[in-house]
Formats: C-alpha cells, sequence, structure tokens
C-alpha cells in the first residue's frame, strides 16, 4: 500500500476547501470564517500526517499477523504509542481503517473473486480519511474519496497481476484475468472508477490549487502504470 | 427549486465553471452564519447561496451521489409485455429480483438472481444482476454484467441506457482529461518524487 501521494492530494484539497480568505486584514477560511486560517492549514497538514502513521501502524500491524514478519512487528511498536494517541484523537477514522483492514485481509485470505469487495472495503476507508469534520461538503468528499480508494485499489491489482499470477498469490483480479480480459478492459474499468472520482471532485467548490488537483486526478494518478506500460512496450519490442 | 440559481450567484448562465465556483466563495464569505451570528436575514442568503451552487451542479434534482441510483424508475417498467422468459422458474427469479431492486433489496435481488442456473441466463437476467449490483456499489460487475446484457439483446434501449449511466464517469474522464499529457510521465514524475520526499519526512517508515 502506497499512500504518499493519496495524502499530498488530500491536503490540497482540504487545503483549498478551507482556502484562506482576507477579511478586514484578517484570515479566514470558509468553513469556520471565526478561526485563523493559519492555525487550519498546519491543521490539515498535521492530519494527513497522523492519517498516514495510523495507516503505516495497522499495515505493519496486519502484516504481522498475516506473515509473522518480525520486521513489521518492530515497526509497529515503534508507532504503537503514536497511533494510540492519533486513535483518541480521530476515533471514527481509526475505526474504519481499523474495520476495513480486517475485512480486506479476510477477503484475501478468502480468495475473494469479486474485485469489486476489496475495492469497495479500501474506498470506504478513503472515504472516511477524507472527512476531517461532518459538514456541507463530507458527502461529496466521501463519494469522490470512495471511489479514488476503489481506484486506488484496482490499480494496484492491475500492477501487481503478472507478479501475483506468477507467485500463485492472491489478486482480486486473477479471475477476470483467466476468463480472458485484456489490458484494455482493465483500463477501461480504471477510467470508470477515476472518471467517477472527477465527477464528485469538480461538484465542491474549489478553486486554489486547482489545476495541480486536476492534473493529479488526470495524470499524476497514472503515472506508475504508465511507467509499467511503457516498460512491457519495450519488452515486446525486445 | 430556484428560478434562476445563476442569478443568485450573481453570475451570467454561460458562466464557465470557475466563475461559479469564484462567486460562490466570495458568496459564502460574505453571509456565513459564523461571520453573521443570529441574522436571519444571512442565514436565508446562506441556504439560498447553497442550494443555487448545488442546483448547478447536480442538475438533476434529489439525484444523490454519483449517477442517482434512485433514478431506476427510468427502467424496469417494461416487464410482461415485451420480454418473454425462457422457462417459468426464470419468469419468477426474474419478477422476484425487479420487485427487490425496485424496494432497494439490493442483496435479495441477488439472491433470487442466483437461483437461474448460469446456462440459462438471458439478457434480462444480466441486465437485473447490473442494476442490483449498482445498487450495491459493485461498479465492475454492474458493467460487466450491463455489457454482456446489451450484448444478447442489442436492440433492447432499456439496456444500452443502463450501460451509457454506468460509463458515466468513463465518458466524462475521457473529455475532462483531455490536453493533460497521460502518457508523459516524465513531468509528473518530479512532482511524483518531490511528493514522495516530503512525505518520507513526515513518515517515520516507508510502506511495503
Amino acid at each position: 500500500m502506497t499512500l504518499n501521494y493519496d495524502m499530498t492530494f488530500l491536503i490540497l484539497v482540504l487545503n483549498s476547501l478551507n482556502e484562506p480568505e482576507t477579511v478586514t486584514g484578517e484570515e479566514r477560511c470558509i468553513i469556520r470564517p471565526c478561526k485563523p486560517h493559519s492555525y487550519l492549514t498546519a491543521g490539515i497538514t498535521d492530519y494527513a500526517a497522523d492519517m498516514n502513521i495510523a495507516l503505516a501502524y495497522l499495515n505493519q500491524l496486519d502484516n504481522w499477523h498475516d506473515d509473522k514478519n518480525i520486521l513489521s512487528l518492530i515497526y509497529a511498536g515503534i508507532l504503537r504509542k503514536k497511533y494510540k494517541e492519533i486513535s483518541l484523537r480521530y476515533p471514527r477514522q481509526c475505526g474504519a481503517m481499523e474495520d476495513c483492514i480486517t475485512r480486506l485481509s479476510k477477503l484475501e485470505k478468502s480468495g475473494e473473486s469479486c474485485p469489486d469487495e476489496g475495492a469497495k472495503t479500501f474506498g470506504e476507508m478513503m472515504g472516511e480519511i477524507f472527512v476531517l469534520s461532518e459538514d456541507r461538503w463530507s458527502d461529496t468528499l466521501r463519494a469522490m474519496a470512495s471511489s479514488l480508494g476503489e481506484f486506488i485499489y484496482i490499480m494496484d491489482a492491475v500492477l501487481d497481476l503478472p507478479k501475483d499470477v506468477k507467485k500463485h498469490r492472491y489478486n482480486p483480479l486473477a479471475d477476470l484475468k483467466k476468463s480472458g480480459r485484456s489490458d484494455e478492459y482493465f483500463k477501461e474499468i480504471l477510467t470508470m472508477l477515476i472518471g467517477n472520482c472527477t465527477i464528485e471532485f469538480e461538484k465542491l467548490p474549489l478553486v486554489e490549487d486547482v489545476s495541480i488537483m486536476r492534473n493529479i486526478l488526470c495524470s499524476g494518478v497514472w503515472a506508475k502504470y504508465e511507467l509499467e506500460q511503457a516498460k512491457k512496450a519495450r519488452q515486446k519490442g525486445d | 427549486m430556484i428560478a434562476d440559481p445563476y442569478k443568485v450567484l450573481g453570475v451570467s448562465p454561460n458562466a464557465s465553471d470557475e466563475e461559479i465556483k469564484k462567486a460562490y466563495r466570495t458568496l459564502a464569505k460574505k453571509y456565513h452564519p459564523d461571520m453573521n451570528p443570529g441574522d436571519k436575514e444571512a442565514e436565508r442568503k446562506m441556504n439560498e447561496i447553497n442550494a443555487a451552487y448545488d442546483q448547478i451542479k447536480n442538475p438533476q434534482p434529489n439525484a444523490g451521489g454519483f449517477g442517482g441510483f434512485g433514478s431506476y424508475t427510468r427502467y424496469g417498467s417494461g416487464f410482461g409485455g415485451n420480454y418473454r422468459a425462457d422457462t417459468d422458474e426464470e419468469l419468477t427469479a426474474l419478477r422476484a429480483a425487479m420487485n427487490y431492486i425496485k424496494t432497494s433489496h439490493f442483496h435479495e435481488a441477488l439472491n433470487a438472481l442466483s437461483g437461474v442456473p448460469e446456462t440459462s441466463r438471458s439478457g434480462r437476467w444480466y441486465y437485473l444482476s447490473a442494476l442490483a449490483n449498482y445498487g450495491l456499489g459493485n461498479r465492475i460487475i454492474a458493467k460487466e454484467h450491463a455489457e454482456t446484457a446489451v450484448r444478447m439483446d442489442p436492440g433492447n434501449m432499456e439496456y444500452r441506457s443502463l450501460l451509457n449511466e454506468l460509463q458515466q464517469g468513463g465518458t466524462f474522464y475521457r473529455s475532462y482529461s483531455q490536453g493533460f499529457p497521460a502518457s508523459n510521465f516524465g513531468g509528473n514524475l518530479c512532482f511524483w518524487l518531490c511528493a514522495a520526499n516530503f512525505f518520507c519526512r513526515l513518515c517515520p517508515c516507508c510502506y511495503s
């Protein structure tokens, strides 16, 4: 699970939604105009970092339970105290993460053949992470982040598919691949999922940094995929 | 419904997306209840601005989220007349599934459908399965089954209309992302490395 760039996107979206507005010399934001802006910006970056740590901790814990990887246990040990603090501060988000990671692990163990199950679960987790606090925009944010999560989950599965098939590891797309689905088919699925995300994204009243965010949604999210495709094309050419 | 949501936001009906969002932000800042404590008129105005923005951004009234599954009534009314099931069992299963779908009992609908053996599944079966899966948020299977339904019965507009709705995201995205260098990762790679570097400093470990 690589969540770095998703966290960048999280910061950009939440910051832009809470865009600072200069009102009579004071900096204010649209959601809580009474609070000074600088506090919120720092708050959002800290929030994303906290979510990152929480995910890292739960991920390592899950690795330890699954593979008895001792390094994972050590990492988890380092993060445990910090995680406890974070889970007290953000019980909704951490609860969702714990729940979803457990469910994902179960799906993997049972060899779930329907890719939607895992995608939805991962999406649900992303949805909760993107909602910092419930307000007028939480429904749209949740819908947007869920679709983004579904995209990330399926993208991961597409990228790992050749390796997973070779090593007989679980992959949510294995059955579809076995039934003869092409790369184009998977690309179409990915396009549909990120498309659902962009539809919701465009409903948000985002002005600041919107071109960077659009660039991420239209281009950045495909970076790894394109790299793999280029590699594949080169191998075919040899 | 607001008669002219553009007027409420103070923009022309052919205003760009950017202009609408900017106008909304400016007005929301001015009339936000936190900025006007106890001011009933500001509160009313804020509600109006929110409603106007929603009306422009979600043209279908009451469409819940993407696609708005609540619109299912557009499909599935034409049972009976134009459709003949191969067997009574299939007909019973499909009728049950349709009724479950109409009342948003999607799991039950799938259950009813699973009673029909794979070899005797018609275009209608795949269509209903697509609807139930769509209702459950199973976008990949929904698309898959809608495509099968259209393939089995290419002339059915109902099936096509569902498939179009499911592909709405993809259709939107293809025009949306035009002009972005999707296959040119060079410039973006730099951005990603910067972003990754930034977060590595925040995070005490790396993920596998």
